[in-house]
């Protein structure tokens, strides 16, 4: 689901922006390179991070992932479907399969990020 | 040093592999996803490229060979296999491995991909001039078809002595019309068949093995779910569970190794350790939460702390299991926490293998560790 307003960051996160909050979850082209994802462990609602700070990690069945967070603030919720499906992230990652919603202490964090077609070139170039 | 490339990797690649480098080769990692790789060696069958594993024959050893093996190799028949253990002299593994026998002046070895250089010093060092090694590695591919439906996919595609064939024994065959050797072993847990032939052949077998295992729900399969599956029926990595810093006894080997019968480089230590009791043992770890232990995971448990030594999320029980090194005193049922990227995650002490043929879980009061994969 690559809408406008969906931006991405170099390490495979995108952001979608609803009122002051961000919601962020881990590519297409991350998931499939992550393979099954089969568990997680993931910061909790009320922790603050800084941009670049790590959300957590992502397991799959032979390897583990850090998430990044691409902006500042406080999480506010994270995905409650993951805990009895955490293939959500496989199967929807840019969409149902969403990660953390954070409100944002500086929404121009955003700027620095690349539209999804930017992204489109940064993956193929990898 | 140039990565070694395996003759089928032309297939793999067409077939999509995702590829990684091990002991020195480049081999396929998965074809899609591990969990369906497992789920398919559980209920129907998968095929391995393990062409990386050392293929050793050795002529004219005589009783030097008994003499580096810990396993009674005396018990062998022709067309017998057992597994067996290289030691050094204070009992450290130097490699696992498989020894078949065509006769009594020629045997075959299975060996670790990374210990192979290592295995053929220790040969050449340690047996009679009269003996020759021929490593054939190079020149031979092999594969390893696992799963319930081994046997009956085998007898279509040409050998329908297969099903007739018992645990641990080999023999010389024809599929695809290629001469083969298949020997009915597996690191797996689950039935199934190790096949080995010339180079010129191993195209027509895959494919063909291939082929007629549509029908069977046949895929191709991994590193990666190979390491899955092993771990699931608690079998040992050499480099993780075994090395040449732990004893057999430690890690539940005992039999497999037999001081009582055979005379072998390190059977005083053995005998010693057997003795005294071991200071650690190979124990497996059962999650409760979400959390997958890893390799170097710490566990804590009352009777004392311990490592993870493998670890990994199993598809067929559905939980995070490992296998590690713990105190002599701890016991099935144990609670025991693992520190999981750093974070305390409970878990349990359980009595390995985690998984028996056909993907059924393990009763927890089961067999000890190296239930049917490893006899000989």
């Amino acid at each position: 689901m690559n809408n406008d307003d969906t931006k991405y960051t170099k390490t495979h996160e995108w952001v979608r922006v609803e009122d002051d909050l961000a919601r962020i979850g881990i590519s297409d082209y991350a998931q499939a390179n992550l393979g099954d994802v089969v568990g997680f462990d993931l910061v909790q609602p009320g922790a603050r991070v800084e941009a670049g700070d790590s959300l957590g990690t992502l397991d799959s069945v032979k390897a583990v992932a850090d998430v990044y967070s691409p902006v500042t603030g406080e999480v506010v919720a994270a995905n409650p479907e993951l805990e009895s499906a955490p293939d959500l992230v496989n199967q929807d990652s840019e969409g149902a399969g969403w990660l953390v919603l954070i409100r944002m202490e500086r929404p121009t964090e955003l700027d620095a990020l690349m539209s999804a077609s930017e992204y489109g070139e940064h993956v193929r170039a990898l | 040093m140039a990565l070694r490339s395996v003759p089928l990797e032309g297939i793999h690649a067409r077939a999509g592999a995702r590829m990684v480098e091990f002991a020195g080769w480049l081999l396929p990692l998965q074809y899609g996803s591990i969990i369906r790789e497992v789920q398919a060696v559980r209920t129907a069958a998968g095929l391995f490229d393990v062409s990386h594993m050392g293929r050793l024959d050795i002529f004219g050893a005589g009783p030097a060979l008994q003499r580096l093996l810990t396993n009674d190799l005396a018990a062998l028949r022709d067309g017998q296999c057992q597994y067996t253990l290289m030691c050094r002299p204070d009992g450290g593994v130097i490699d696992d491995l498989i020894v078949c026998r065509a006769s009594a002046e020629r045997f075959g070895l299975v060996v670790n991909a990374a210990n192979r250089a290592k295995d053929v010093s220790w040969l050449a060092e340690h047996l009679a001039g009269s003996a020759k090694v021929d490593d054939r590695t190079e020149s031979t591919c092999m594969l390893a078809l696992q799963g319930p439906v081994s046997a009956e996919l085998l007898a279509k595609a040409g050998m329908p002595e297969a099903g007739g064939m018992g645990r641990f024994r080999w023999a010389s065959g024809s599929l695809a019309g290629r001469e083969v050797t298949v020997s009915r072993t597996g690191y797996t847990g689950e039935d199934g068949f190790e096949i080995t032939c010339a180079n010129l052949g191993a195209e027509a077998v895959w494919s063909g093995l291939g082929r007629v295992g549509e029908s069977f729900g046949l895929i191709p399969c991994g590193l990666a779910a190979r390491d899955v599956l092993r771990i699931e029926a608690g079998l040992p990595l050499y480099g993780h569970e075994i090395g040449e810093n732990i004893n057999p006894i430690e890690a539940g080997l005992a039999r497999w190794v037999k001081p009582d019968r055979a005379d072998f480089t390190g059977r005083e230590a053995i005998a010693r350790m057997i003795r005294d009791g071991p200071r650690r043992k190979l124990v497996g770890v059962r999650m409760e939460g979400r959390a997958i232990p890893r390799a170097g995971d710490t566990v804590t448990a009352e009777a004392g702390d311990g490592t993870i030594t493998s670890g990994t999320f199993s598809p067929t029980l559905g939980v995070g299991i490992g296998m590690a090194y713990m105190p002599p005193a701890v016991v099935e049922g144990d609670r025991v926490e693992v520190a999981v990227h750093s974070r305390p995650q409970p878990g349990r002490i359980q009595r390995l293998p985690f998984v028996t043929a056909k993907g059924a879980p393990s009763p927890l009061a089961g067999e000890c560790h190296g239930e049917g994969d490893t006899d000989g």
